[in-house]
């Protein structure tokens, strides 16, 4: 299972956000990338939460130029449009992640950056939450919670590599495993066996020893910050280190 | 774009490690603080001893654990609550900064004696330190950072070497200022945060690059170990106000009876905290308005409103009579060698700017502030390179 580190970003600070609400900026997203390179985690998943000004993500793109990081990036944060994605890919990120083209079928937006990096550069970003039928997904350019529209699944097959199931209300928390599974199970209705699934929210570093193989990988959200956690280090060595 | 208050406290966002103010104007610090009234300290505490304990199984034998102290009244509350209160064997590092004064010099002693504690004691090479000061100066702004570099890594390098499981620090700044945590994340001691926010973003390459004087292979006390050395020993760095209701000025007040001095300077009411420097509430304080647009004595008086023993409106009072107080740079710029001429330079193209206007008002403090300030002594000596070792308890 990857490790995946989250970190979420508004105005270039990292910030730290509980059951997605913004709550505390952590640091910069230079330094903050630097550590995550060198506590070795498989990739990092940078999300930009301010998703409108143009001038926010050229001075994100610069930090993260800065940063010279060697571990694999995964880029997003309001790609509406063509040029959106045009300047993201700029700071050549592995892989781009969307949720508005998804949510509101822009399959134009879509199919371009499909082609310009490929159905492995692709990653579905879905924040959900429960719901009594199954579950809700935010859709950013509403600011809402709403059903995933029928033809989501069609465009995750065509387009996507791996779908990032992110747990809104769990974020930022410390979950339980029975939480976390109980959570994954809830989305089992929109899952595909096509694409790669990436589980979100709650997952904490100290109780990864304990996870079972819920997902092909799974994102930590700002907490590899809280401990000195080495993951790869870790991975290597085994957890009873003499 | 304008820069958003805090209602209740005096942070803006401007802050440098980042604030965030909610939608009822209310900052990230304030919220993170409020926390301290809902959480189960007992719980908490014992957590700690569990911790503690399980670093004594794992420990040498001597000790159970590894604290920085300094000669502040934090380093003694820090000792008192790991020795007295909860009963384990700390042991104790100190860097000689070269900057203490007498009344610095006494309270590192008199905290050693008092609590009997083993206490090693780091001096660097002056002339080396000079250099490394001098560098951090010119390039960061901050002559602070050799200082924070040391202080961060020797006792996380002592702990490895000593086989000690367990660093103890005080409060984790950016918890309590800024809310940067909350006290739910049991953050600990990390490579990233020493680097981005104790030293400021700036790494030992950095310092040393571009000087003919300076060899990284020469700094190791400086230096953090590497995250094979720390995996490998499992030392961690806990932060108390993790585990008790932190409260600087009243806990700090409790060690005059443990022989603490506090010690008087212009810049602040609270003669607790970094006492026993030359130059923290004078030239460091002055580089510190520079490169944040505010003196030490904010974060002293955004304490004291959120733990209502001042108000907002008397913090502003108190921090403009506080502002406009004299701190003076030339003594600390004589220590690095600069001459005449040199001093003159840095006053009229440095420090441009920084001074507050003058305040001719009566100081006046809240009756909960005064019944926690103590009247200070005046130091006699200051810069000083060592003072003698011991204070029997009938010499204070």
């Amino acid at each position: 299972m990857r490790i995946i580190a989250g970190v979420s970003v508004l105005d270039n600070r990292v910030v730290q956000s509980r059951r997605w609400s913004v709550t505390q900026a952590v640091g910069t997203l230079e330094h903050v990338l630097r550590a995550l390179d060198r506590y070795e985690v498989d990739e990092i998943v940078v999300n930009n939460i301010r998703r409108e000004a143009v001038e926010v993500k050229t001075s994100l793109l610069a930090s993260i130029r800065a940063a010279e990081v060697f571990t694999p990036l995964s880029l997003g944060g309001g790609i509406r449009r063509l040029e959106d994605f045009d300047h993201y890919y700029q700071a050549s990120p592995e892989r781009v992640f969307f949720t508005s083209a998804l949510m509101n079928q822009n399959e134009e937006l879509l199919e371009y950056a499909c082609s310009v990096i490929g159905q492995q550069g692709m990653i579905a970003f879905l924040p959900f939450k429960a719901h009594q039928h199954g579950a809700l997904f935010f859709n950013p350019s509403i600011n809402q919670f709403e059903p995933l529209p029928p033809a989501s699944q069609r465009l995750i097959r065509t387009y996507f590599d791996e779908v990032v199931f992110y747990n809104t209300e769990a974020e930022g928390e410390l979950s339980t495993i029975s939480a976390i599974t109980s959570a994954v199970a809830s989305i089992a209705p929109y899952r595909s066996d096509q694409n790669g699934f990436i589980y979100a929210g709650g997952i904490r570093p100290d109780i990864l020893d304990a996870l079972p193989q819920i997902a092909d990988g799974v994102i930590i959200e700002n907490a590899l910050l809280y401990q000195e956690e080495p993951l790869k280090m870790r991975q290597l060595t085994g957890s009873e280190i003499v | 774009m304008t820069v958003k208050q805090c209602s209740l406290c005096l942070y803006d966002e401007s802050h440098p490690f980042g604030l965030f103010i909610d939608d009822d104007g209310v900052c990230s610090g304030c919220r993170v603080h409020q926390e301290k009234y809902q959480i189960d300290w007992g719980a908490r505490k014992a957590e700690l001893v569990g911790l503690l304990e399980e670093s004594r199984g794992k420990a040498n034998g001597k000790h159970d654990c590894v604290i920085y102290v300094d000669s502040d009244a934090e380093s003694f509350y820090l000792v008192y609550l790991i020795k007295k209160v909860l009963g384990f064997e700390p042991l104790l590092v100190n860097f000689n900064d070269y900057f203490r004064t007498d009344i610095g010099h006494k309270n590192l002693n008199t905290l050693r004696t008092t609590f009997d504690c083993d206490l090693l004691n780091f001096t660097p090479k002056l002339s080396q330190y000079k250099k490394i000061i001098k560098e951090s100066y010119l390039k960061t702004g901050n002559f602070f950072w050799p200082i924070q570099a040391a202080k961060t890594a020797l006792p996380f390098n002592l702990a490895i070497n000593k086989a000690i499981p367990l660093v103890i620090w005080g409060g984790h700044q950016g918890m309590e200022q800024t809310g940067m945590f909350s006290h739910h994340d049991y953050v600990n001691m990390s490579q990233w945060y020493r680097s981005e926010h104790d030293l400021f973003g700036f790494t030992m390459d950095e310092i040393v690059s571009g000087s003919s004087l300076l060899r990284k292979e020469q700094m190791s006390h400086y230096t953090y170990p590497d995250n094979k050395k720390i995996i490998q020993s499992q030392v961690k760095g806990l932060y108390l106000n993790n585990y008790f209701l932190w409260d600087p000025l009243k806990q700090n007040n409790q060690m005059l009876e443990y022989g603490y001095t506090p010690e008087y300077n212009a810049s602040t009411f609270d003669y607790f905290d970094r006492s026993g420097s030359s130059v923290y509430f004078n030239v460091h304080d002055i580089s510190r308005m520079k490169r944040t647009g505010y003196h030490k004595v904010r974060d002293h008086l955004c304490r004291e409103i959120r733990h209502s023993r001042i108000s907002k409106t008397e913090a502003i009072e108190l921090e403009s009579f506080y502002n406009s107080a004299e701190r003076d740079p030339k003594p600390f710029l004589k220590w690095l060698g600069f001459d005449e001429d040199g001093i003159k330079w840095f006053e009229l193209h440095y420090f441009k700017g920084v001074d507050s206007p003058s305040v001719s008002r009566e100081l006046t403090l809240s009756d909960k502030l005064k019944a926690l300030c103590p009247t200070p002594q005046q130091p006699q000596k200051t810069f000083l390179l060592f003072d003698k070792s011991l204070y029997l308890k009938s010499q204070r």
